[in-house]
């Protein structure tokens, strides 16, 4: 079957448009109806980097203020995610520590500066960055060691688990990590392989 | 619809999509990262603007304290938190930063004073022990008014003296160095504790000991300036003319020492805050001073003693009337030249109260020799006496005797005031041991036996020679008469016999001995006597449990014994509940 | 035209004669080391990955056994000290009724991890020899154990929180076992196992019917 791909039509009320190839990668909009049929390029990595640097910001809350507040009769107790890496901190422990430390914070904080490193200056017009190639590989591979998301899991399972002896508040950077865990998903999902590749390739600033 | 292939004609005149608008707006993904820095902005701003200041303070060890957990508190309710401990400069001390709430920042003034709450067993109790749990904290007092502020402060050793809210009086105490008084240590009075004493501090002289006390309200209201305190650490055993008497006042003032006070003289104003009071060493002191105000200036007056006086010495009462109104401050040697007995005299000097001595106060020194010297014109002197039981403790005596030769004060070569003596005082023969003793020298024993000897003596010379006569030759013609003296001699001798006056002799002799025998076993029972009641004071086990039960001493005792059992068993169902239950404790249920 | 390797129409980089970059998709020819896109190393096949992925299974098999010995965590209340391990913890959350989460520690701790062995050594073994299995259903018990393997760090998160938490000196504190951090272990050796997998051989197999 043969089809045409330069042929695209409006999901919303089915209005075929023809698009150049230049026009594949910018925003359009249906003629008609004014629904969104393609993205852009130019989009799809400002989004990205937009994303990287929210999340960036949010783990910033989330180091420096209290994640969860336990109370249990007279006793108070309350611990950050630095507390928490630090819980494992002593002697044989100290490489659970640094691995904690590393899933939860360290890669997802690299992964947004290594996408900012790699695309803001295409955004602001400018030449690639030295290695940025390199920068952008790396954030892809390190996609499956940030488990942000996995540690939230593990947080409610803890609760579920102290909500039983103790009254548990959560905190600031428990909402803020929610967030960072929201924002990271958005933006692997807009991290399109090709459109960035293709990108950083075509950067002739 | 057919389905017939799609006709690639129809396709060929598409629209282009639309573009927007050049100069297009920035892409609506901005707005995340600034929600986000406006969130992180506020919450960084709300954690600044709720904290309160940071003060610091200083303690002399970390015991306990952790940063990030550690409490201040004020009636148990969290008013702060340390953030930081470390070393003060120097690593003299140790410093802990600590955070207070913005809302009670207002009270840490100056005046605040800082203390580290952590589990103590102590005579008075166990306090503390929920910390035990709960981790030390710290506690703060102030007095709930704004003053200066301030940001560094030094934590005291021990808890204030008055909590907050504690309403009382506070007093200062002066006590000889030496005694057994601690910080915290029980202020009683009728047997009922009424307020504690603070830190006891040494003067410079090393020779008295200064501390604060506090008297709790009400009771602060017996306190007077009439009222008299003394020591009562431990106990007091008093073997004196009075009897023996033991007296414990309550376990805390046992074993931590503590001060008592009574009033032995009604009368006496309010005292106010600061007031000054003595500590005797016992009860009999206090009491002793009771009419004692302020001190005047002892008067300094000697005397010339002819007599040896075995137990005069150095604090040797001096009494007036049998009212304690002096000391013995010196006891020396004196070579009188001028004819008398005893080339060496003993000068006693001593140190009299005026106000004992009934004179007032701020006299001058003349005025004082003319005082006496009128008194001393009319008897005054001073001789030596003794008291107790057994007469064995010596004192000055100060007697009005009008029967004396006239006398009057005389000035010694240094300036000293000289009274005139009087002969010791005669002990009485009929009491006591001494008098029997006395009595029992006295008896003419050694004259009687010499006379009888002599009679006996004299009898056998004259039947010798009543007989030498009788063998003479012209004898005869007197026989009748001679035998006649001879005769009487002979019914003499037998009356003598017949009369028992050997025999009453011999008996008066036999009872002498046995009373002598007697006074023998009772002076060697004297020190089994003494070794008992030392080995009475000693065992303090055997005085306590044959102690008046209804004592205050023994109530502590028992109060603390059951105190110690309720502790121990609501530790062991505490252990039983939470092994039944792990999750029991932090529930609260 | 019959290349081999030629399966409806469709031709694989490495039977055309060139190089694909697994980062980014450029097609080069073969004697290019570094993609000139994303400079990543090419490598038209990884050939030692099977020994990779054995090493690494191994490797997190033998971490997986003390991690299943050791308690996970320590509880003491009062002087009494309590051990759970893994499976432990499993049954402690049955008994207080919590089962959902006790289903979810032992999905994340004891069945994703097992599966995850099983899987990747069938694959290992199945992929060392030719094979006759259908390539699809291979291709997605990988991506499903690559995706899969990071889950199960979540009773690690779990007692990293409890001990942050918990710690309230005499009365009650948690501290981490040797277990939390054999299990660690044991995760990350897992998930580098399965990314040590060239997936492409999944297909080759199938394509040649020898390996290449």
């Amino acid at each position: 079957m043969i089809y045409d791909p330069t042929c695209i039509a409006c999901p919303q009320c089915d209005v075929v448009h023809r698009f150049s190839a230049t026009e594949m990668v910018t925003r359009t909009r249906c003629v008609r109806c004014g629904y969104q049929l393609t993205l852009g390029k130019s989009e799809a990595i400002t989004r990205v980097v937009g994303l990287a640097l929210t999340s960036t910001i949010l783990m910033g809350i989330v180091l420096f203020a209290p994640f969860l507040y336990l109370n249990a009769g007279a006793f108070d107790s309350s611990a950050s995610v630095v507390d928490v890496v630090l819980g494992f901190a002593s002697g044989i422990m100290m490489p659970l520590a640094l691995a904690v430390l590393v899933f939860i914070i360290v890669v997802p904080v690299a992964r947004s500066m290594l996408l900012i490193y790699a695309l803001a200056p295409l955004l602001a017009g400018y030449r690639n960055a030295t290695g940025a190639q390199s920068a952008l590989r790396w954030a892809f591979l390190l996609k499956p060691w940030a488990m942000a998301e996995i540690f939230m899991v593990g947080v409610a399972v803890a609760l579920v688990k102290l909500a039983g002896m103790a009254t548990v508040n959560t905190g600031a950077a428990f909402w803020a990590f929610v967030l960072l865990v929201v924002v990271n998903t958005l933006q692997d999902t807009f991290m399109c392989r090709n459109t960035l590749w293709t990108s950083l390739a075509t950067n002739t600033a | 619809m057919s389905n017939t292939a799609p006709d690639p004609s129809v396709l060929q005149d598409l629209p282009s999509p639309r573009h927007d608008k050049p100069g297009r707006r920035p892409s609506l993904i901005w707005i995340m990262p600034l929600l986000a820095l406006a969130v992180s902005a506020g919450v960084v701003w709300n954690n600044y603007a709720s904290q309160g200041p940071l003060i610091t303070v200083t303690f002399k060890t970390a015991s306990g304290i952790r940063a990030g957990t550690t409490e201040v508190r004020i009636r148990d309710l969290r008013v702060g938190i340390v953030e930081a401990v470390g070393f003060s400069d120097g690593m003299a001390a140790v410093e802990a930063q600590i955070r207070i709430d913005k809302n009670i920042a207002r009270y840490v003034d100056t005046d605040a004073e800082f203390w580290l709450v952590e589990p103590k067993v102590t005579a008075r109790g166990v306090s503390g022990i929920g910390t035990l749990l709960s981790g030390v904290y710290i506690a703060v007092n102030w007095d709930g008014k704004e003053g200066i502020k301030a940001d560094r402060f030094v934590a005291l050793d021990v808890p204030p003296l008055a909590s907050f809210g504690e309403e009382g009086t506070r007093i200062v105490l002066r006590a000889r160095a030496g005694g057994q008084l601690a910080a915290g240590a029980p202020v009683l009075t009728s047997g009922i504790e009424v307020g504690r004493i603070g830190q006891p501090s040494l003067s410079v002289s090393g020779t008295t000991v200064t501390m604060e006390a506090f008297i709790l309200e009400p009771y602060n209201a017996r306190l007077t300036t009439n009222a008299r305190f003394w020591d009562a650490s431990g106990l007091s055993f008093n073997l004196g003319a009075q009897g023996i008497a033991l007296k414990v006042d309550s376990l805390a003032a046992l074993l931590e020492g503590g001060v008592t006070f009574g009033t032995p003289v009604t009368g006496g104003e309010p005292v106010a805050d600061g007031h000054i009071f003595d500590v005797f060493p016992s009860e009999s002191i206090a009491r002793a001073n009771a009419f004692e105000a302020d001190a005047s200036p002892d008067i300094t007056a000697s005397t010339l003693l002819d007599t040896d006086v075995n137990g005069l010495g150095l604090d040797t009462i001096v009494r007036f009337r049998g009212v304690k109104v002096g000391e013995v401050s010196d006891v020396v040697g004196i070579a009188v030249e001028e004819g008398s007995q005893a080339p060496v005299k003993l000068r006693v000097d001593m140190r009299l109260s005026p106000r004992r001595l009934g004179l007032s106060k701020g006299l001058s020194d003349d005025r004082v020799r003319e005082l006496l010297d009128a008194r001393v014109a009319n008897g005054l002197r001073a001789r030596v006496g003794s008291e107790g039981l057994f007469g064995q403790t010596v004192i000055l005596e100060l007697v009005n005797l009008p029967s004396q030769a006239k006398a009057e004060i005389t000035l010694d070569p240094d300036g000293r005031m000289m009274l005139p003596t009087a002969p010791a005082a005669v002990p009485d023969a009929d009491a006591g041991v001494n008098g029997l003793v006395t009595r029992i020298s006295n008896l003419p024993i050694e004259e009687l036996m010499t006379a009888a000897t002599l009679a006996l003596g004299n009898i056998s010379k004259l039947t010798d020679t009543a007989e030498g006569v009788l063998a003479a030759d012209g004898m005869d013609r007197i026989p009748a008469t001679v035998d006649q003296t001879l005769q009487e001699v002979r019914s003499l001798v037998t009356a003598i016999r017949d009369g028992g006056a050997i025999e009453n002799l011999n008996a008066t002799l036999r009872s002498a001995d046995s009373a002598l025998k007697s006074v023998d076993s009772a002076a060697s029972t004297l020190p089994a006597l003494a070794t008992r009641l030392n080995a009475a004071a000693d065992g303090l086990q055997a005085v306590v449990s044959g102690y008046d039960s209804d004592s205050r001493f023994y109530k502590d005792i028992r109060g603390v014994l059951r105190d110690i059992s309720t502790t121990a068993e609501s530790f062991r169902s505490l252990a039983r509940s939470i092994e039944r239950n792990p999750n029991s404790l932090l529930l609260g249920r | 035209m019959d290349i081999p390797g030629h399966q409806h129409g469709l031709i694989t980089a490495r039977n055309a004669g060139m190089v694909a970059c697994t980062s980014c998709g450029l097609v080069v020819p073969p004697e290019v080391q570094a993609c000139p896109r994303c400079h990543a190393r090419m490598q038209s096949r990884d050939e030692g990955s099977i020994q990779r992925v054995l090493a690494w299974l191994i490797a997190g098999l033998i971490v997986y056994v003390p991690a299943n010995m050791y308690p996970m965590l320590r509880t003491t209340q009062m002087f009494k000290s309590q051990d759970s391990t893994i499976v432990g913890g499993v049954v402690d959350l049955i008994h207080h009724h919590a089962y959902a989460i006790a289903a979810i520690v032992f999905v994340a701790s004891v069945v994703i991890p097992v599966g995850k062995f099983i899987v990747i050594a069938y694959l290992a073994v199945l992929l060392s020899r030719p094979h006759d299995k259908d390539p699809h259903r291979l291709h997605t018990l990988h991506a499903a154990v690559e995706f899969i393997g990071r889950w199960s760090m979540i009773d690690v998160f779990v007692v990293a929180i409890l001990v942050a938490l918990v710690q309230f000196d005499v009365l009650a504190s948690i501290k981490p076992g040797l277990a939390a951090a054999c299990f660690a272990l044991s995760v990350v050796f897992t998930m580098l196992s399965a990314q040590a997998f060239d997936p492409r051989l999944i297909w080759d197999i199938t394509d040649e019917g020898t390996p290449q």
